[in-house]
């Protein structure tokens, strides 16, 4: 029990430490170096951004939002030349922010599709499951974080932290090749695998739903419906066509909805439509679509995605540089920066 | 905080460089404050002032005992304390049942023990109670220093999740922190190293598994369910070995050496022997301090008393994880099992004496069959509650309605890990007990320990490699993958 | 009876409870030292020696056994 001095004395001790450092010096090396390899991969802002970037001068319709539009509209069956800007969970801020910063570069821009559904004014990102992806939007777009406590995360510096050690390895394994985001197209459109079919029956209606209930708060309901009209007036004072539009669902899905929260979103968005001469679709409930059509009760397919760009097209006509309306407010009373 | 968080590590390399530098008298003082410091990150203030208190309590009625001349007064002395301790533990576990959302600041660590009552009060008041029982037994001295005695209940690597450790192992190591113990903070650092293994390649990754089969038995099949039952034994083992091997690490960074809470006690040769191989801090303890008093008082009723005892002591196995059906129900099996092995122990030795081929059989079947019991206790163990546990039991064996899910289905998609990541956890698994196995064996470990450290290091860092490969820490939620 | 006595007679009750005649022990043989010497089995050895020198034991007095030499010394010290 009582340990020989030896164990104790100055060299050992100093001898113990050094080795300690050492061996944390090694592993920080190699953290570094996975840091290096993700770095080089390409994530969906990334993949997007470049391919945007291809056809800058020929983007006449921009689509917006989170993955029900990001997987719902497929841009090859809109009349003109549509890209698909909506991404994972992305929130009303974020297509804001991003519109502030790429509509500039879209000289043919003339129609804007923005996503306005059950989750939009109740959600924000960084109280979500996936407010992780806030630093990509950082990292990538030079969006700014929406808290300041959202900082202190390693996600912020580390890609291998954020994307999980895990993921690192695998991508080492990989040799860091290909990008992050498989299933992208040239126009933006995230196409759902075939395989992916979670059903549209009450259960996975309900388990989604719990999913969605769980991150919807109504304390984030004004400034979401601040920042809606913000990029409303935004977009329509450089005289772009403007829809807000409610991606279809299923049946189950809508029958589980609590219309205590989604009545407000629809006054409001009509009545954005009217003050600023917008466009509000509802297309929430839509007879045209079947069960097949759909990944999961709130999201379609890639078969739906096409079929559902049909009717869009049908219903909204090709696009046209809207007459510009004057806006109710100017734009500094919004407090547009 | 949990272990595998960022601010807990800050805390235990803060305490070690602080435990370093400060003047080898003030050091059990220094870890006493990381220790507090520690319990009160976890909940609610009074949860301190009620450890500090049982502590004092209990350090001023053991000077007392051992004060008193007269046995009487000492008896009288200890009864009292023990039982006001019993009775605390206690309400705080009926409490947090009856009244749940007082139990709301209780974290869940580790994974799977449902411990709701302020962390660790089972662990602190257990260690308590053995103190003050060894003082009255006269194995020894009261402590006098209030510091030394708090830092035993209190010890922070151990306050959580144990191991159990008896008083008298560690107020002699507490006399050893005069000087630093290079040789045994690197044992703890290669003890935290394979903890972290066990608990983030392993068992984290059978987690998610095991719980959508507990919520919702009825989605799955029976050989779906079956899988799943030998996953959680060994979900189970690697979550709780390796969060003990973080508590015993984590001790010896600072000198101090804790008990062994498992011995490879999937091999057990019978029930008697598995539960002294598994938690055997907490199945030592129930032994010295509850079963063999029991015995002792009741050995003048023959066969009946030591039934009687086995059958208490299962039972207190069971409740003291928590006051839950299942836990209880727990208990109550083994405590059946238990008292028929024990009462049929000298029999069956004697029939396979007299079968030798048998008894060779029985080398193999013994563990095997032991196995299964225990597979079997952990379900229910691990369920919601009893009805979920009947419904899993139920669907396994098949009586639950025939027709929708084929008995022998093997739906990977649902089980969400697929048959290449099972196989790989499987081996993993095996990887573990091999080096659980040397670990037991000093002249195979020391084999290891006196390698050229080339070798080790690389060793380590296979080991980082293959944990952060198999790890879903940090994994970015993808909630539109899968619900 | 002296120490060889008890020595001898407490060898025979522990060869018995363990169902080993060939069983030897020391002084200082701990219940570690015997296979299946568990905590059952204590207390089984317990009351084997309480019947077989017609003493009776204290838990208190079980507990401090730290070894077969202090029982042997605890059962001369009750047998007179």
């Amino acid at each position: 029990m009582p340990n020989s001095e030896p164990a104790g004395s100055p060299p050992l001790v100093r001898k113990f430490w050094l080795r300690l450092l050492a061996f944390f010096a090694l592993v920080a090396l190699g953290w570094a170096g996975l840091e290096l390899g993700m770095a080089r991969m390409a994530n969906s802002h990334v993949v997007k951004q470049r391919r945007l970037h291809a056809l800058a001068n020929e983007i006449d319709t921009l689509i917006l939002g989170s993955s029900e539009t990001y997987y719902g509209i497929s841009p090859h069956e809109l009349s003109g030349t549509a890209f698909n800007l909506a991404n994972w969970a992305q929130s009303l801020y974020f297509d804001y922010e991003i519109s502030k910063r790429i509509v500039p570069e879209l000289p043919k821009l003339k129609r804007v599709i923005l996503l306005v559904n059950y989750m939009s004014l109740y959600s924000e990102l960084y109280d979500h499951p996936e407010s992780w992806r806030q630093y990509d939007y950082f990292r990538d777009w030079g969006i700014p974080l929406q808290r300041p406590i959202d900082y202190l995360n390693l996600g912020l510096l580390s890609r291998v932290a954020l994307y999980s050690p895990h993921a690192a390895i695998e991508a080492l394994s990989h040799g860091f090749r290909g990008d992050r985001a498989p299933h992208i197209d040239d126009r933006g459109w995230y196409r759902v695998p075939d395989e992916d079919r979670w059903g549209v029956g009450p259960d996975q209606a309900q388990k989604r739903l719990g999913v969605h209930h769980s991150f919807m708060h109504q304390r984030y309901f004004a400034n979401n419906a601040a920042t809606l009209e913000q990029l409303v007036v935004f977009l329509r004072s450089r005289g772009l066509e403007v829809v807000m539009l409610t991606t279809p669902v299923w049946d189950t899905y809508r029958a589980a909805i609590r219309e205590r929260l989604w009545e407000p979103t629809r006054t409001l968005a009509s009545e954005l439509a009217r003050k600023h001469g917008a466009r509000y679709l509802n297309l929430q409930s839509e007879p045209r679509l079947s069960a097949d059509e759909f990944e999961d009760p709130d999201h379609l397919n890639a078969y739906g995605a096409v079929h559902f760009a049909h009717i869009l097209d049908e219903t909204l006509g090709a696009p046209a540089l809207a007459k510009t309306t004057e806006p109710s407010q100017t734009l500094a009373g919004l407090g547009v920066r | 905080m949990s272990f595998l968080s960022v601010p807990f590590f800050l805390l235990v390399t803060i305490a070690v460089v602080a435990f370093q530098l400060s003047p080898p008298r003030f050091r059990a003082h220094v870890l006493l404050g990381a220790s507090l410091g520690f319990y009160a990150s976890y909940g609610p203030a009074y949860a301190v002032l009620l450890l500090l208190a049982a502590t004092l309590g209990v350090h001023q009625a053991a000077l007392a005992i051992e004060r008193r001349e007269s046995e009487s007064a000492k008896l009288r002395l200890v009864t009292v304390s023990v039982t006001g301790l019993t009775v605390l533990l206690a309400a705080f576990k009926l409490a947090s049942t009856l009244f749940p959302w007082a139990a709301a600041n209780a974290a869940a660590e580790p994974g799977v023990l449902r411990v709701l009552v302020p962390l660790g009060l089972s662990y602190y008041l257990f260690k308590l109670i053995a103190y003050l029982l060894e003082v009255y037994w006269e194995n020894l001295p009261a402590e006098r220093s209030f510091v030394a005695l708090a830092l035993y209940a209190a010890f922070f690597p151990q306050v959580v999740s144990g191991p159990i450790q008896r008083p008298g192992e560690f107020f002699a190591q507490v006399q050893g922190f005069q000087r630093f113990d290079a040789a045994s903070a690197t044992q703890g650092l290669r003890r935290i190293l394979f903890g972290l293994f066990k608990k983030i390649a392993i068992a984290d990754r059978l987690a998610t598994l095991v719980n959508a089969q507990h919520q919702n038995p009825g989605a799955y099949s029976s050989l779906e369910l079956l899988l799943g039952a030998y996953l959680f034994a060994l979900q189970l083992y690697a979550d709780f070995s390796g969060v003990t091997d973080l508590a015993i690490g984590i001790g010896q960074l600072f000198g101090v050496k804790a008990p062994e809470n498992f011995d490879l006690p999937f091999f057990s040769r019978n029930l008697q022997e598995y539960w002294r191989r598994w938690h055997m801090s907490l199945t030592s303890w129930l032994a010295d301090y509850l079963f063999t008093p029991l015995r002792m008082a009741l050995r003048d009723y023959g066969k009946l008393g030591l039934a009687f005892a086995v059958f208490v002591n299962m039972v207190a196995v069971g409740v003291w994880h928590g006051v839950a059906w299942t836990y209880l129900a727990f208990g109550v099996l083994h405590g059946v099992f238990l008292v028929v092995s024990v009462l049929t122990l000298k029999p069956r030795d004697a029939f396979f004496a007299k079968h030798p081929l048998l008894q060779r059989v029985r080398r193999v079947s013994g563990p095997l069959v032991t196995f299964q019991l225990v597979v079997l206790g952990l379900v229910i163990f691990r369920a919601d509650s009893l009805g979920q546990a009947a419904q899993y039991l139920s669907r396994l064996i098949g009586w639950a309605e025939p027709g929708t899910i084929a008995a022998t289905r093997l739906d990977f998609k649902l089980l969400t890990v697929s048959p290449k990541a099972i196989g790989t956890i499987c081996m993993l698994g095996a990887l573990m007990e091999c080096v659980h196995w040397v670990q037991r064996r000093p002249a195979l470990a020391r084999r290891f320990v006196e390698a050229p450290a080339a070798y080790r290091w690389a060793f380590y860092y296979g080991v980082v490699v293959l944990t952060l490969a198999m790890s879903r820490l940090g994994e970015g939620n993808f909630i539109y993958a899968q619900f | 009876m002296t120490r060889a006595e008890i020595n001898h007679k407490l060898g025979g009750v522990l060869q018995q409870v363990f169902d080993n005649p060939s069983l030897v022990f020391a002084d200082t043989t701990t219940a570690n030292d015997v296979e299946g010497w568990d905590s059952v089995m204590h207390v089984s050895v317990i009351v084997a020696v309480e019947k077989a020198f017609g003493v009776r034991f204290s838990t208190k007095e079980v507990k401090s056994l730290a070894n077969v030499g202090d029982f042997v010394r605890l059962i001369e010290k009750r047998a007179q």
